[in-house]
């Protein structure tokens, strides 16, 4: 568990500041009573937060349900947020602790189960155990990022350089220009077709 | 438009999109909820090729979020 605290501590980190001043406004707009900001901030975290809660839970369902109880642990906290830490710091650690106390209470659930030979008989439909890793998930989450390796090895070469050097090197925009020799705009518009494109390939397995 | 919209959500995700554009777009998709699916599919591509696993959000994910925290907040409300 504790080994991928470094990769997401380097995450936080490289919040860029421009989204870290946004933060800031949507946080002080909620403490004086403007909760629609609030449901900004959950727009644009909601996938990171569920991300980091998965690797601790390992179960992408779950992991949205911690999720959300972080989120409304993390208004509930709100008042009292200083701003000494970025926003999204300030979550990340809501939502660890959220994820590890959701750990200790599984457990502790998992381990006074007591299993007959008829609950073992129905546990396909137990609901705690359903979702958890099961075959038909990881067969299609391994179909999934196969596809999506494909997709972006599929891409044109210079769709294909501008996605790496974003997803992959965390460049920006700035950087990916100096590299390929061309303007911004062609970058953020090569990056907008290069995820068009990838979307399109993957939309078949989702729907 | 949609395009549009669309361009600015992948420069959104990408921490691109200047102050004014970003806030005027987190508006768009509070008020249009069905606008958040691309911003939803974006990340978690983005997501994936880093913890390689493919999350699809839930439907209503943050709405949940926004009926429990109201739910919390109408006993205030209806105080004197």
């Amino acid at each position: 568990m504790a080994v991928h605290e470094p990769i997401e501590r380097a995450e936080m980190i490289n919040q860029p500041r421009n989204s870290e001043q946004l933060d800031e406004e949507l946080v002080l707009r909620v403490q004086q009573g403007d909760k629609a900001a609030y449901d900004f901030l959950v727009i644009k975290y909601q996938h990171k937060i569920i991300q980091l809660v998965n690797r601790y839970v390992k179960d992408p369902s779950e992991a949205q349900d911690v999720a959300q109880e972080a989120f409304i642990k993390a208004y509930r906290a709100l008042g009292d947020f200083r701003g000494d830490a970025a926003f999204y710091t300030w979550l990340y650690r809501i939502a660890i602790n959220t994820a590890k106390n959701y750990l200790i209470l599984r457990t502790r659930r998992h381990s006074n189960y007591q299993l007959d030979i008829q609950e073992l008989e129905t546990i396909g439909n137990a609901p705690q155990l359903q979702g958890m890793d099961t075959p038909e998930q990881l067969l299609l989450n391994e179909e999934i990022m196969t596809t999506l390796n494909k997709a972006i090895e599929d891409l044109p070469e210079e769709m294909r350089i501008a996605f790496k050097l974003r997803e992959f090197e965390g460049s920006s925009y700035e950087e990916i220009a100096l590299a390929m020799g061309c303007p911004i705009g062609t970058i953020r518009s090569r990056l907008f077709r290069a995820r068009e494109a990838i979307d399109k390939q993957l939309t078949p397995l989702l729907e | 438009m949609s395009e549009d919209i669309n361009l600015k959500i992948s420069q959104f995700m990408d921490n691109e999109l200047e102050h004014d554009d970003a806030l005027k777009l987190l508006n768009t998709l509070a008020a249009q909820p069905q606008l958040q699916h691309k911003l939803n599919r974006y990340t978690a591509i983005s997501q994936a090729l880093k913890s390689q696993v493919y999350i699809d959000l839930k439907v209503g994910f943050s709405e949940n979020i926004a009926e429990c925290i109201q739910k919390e907040l109408a006993p205030d409300l209806e105080k004197p």
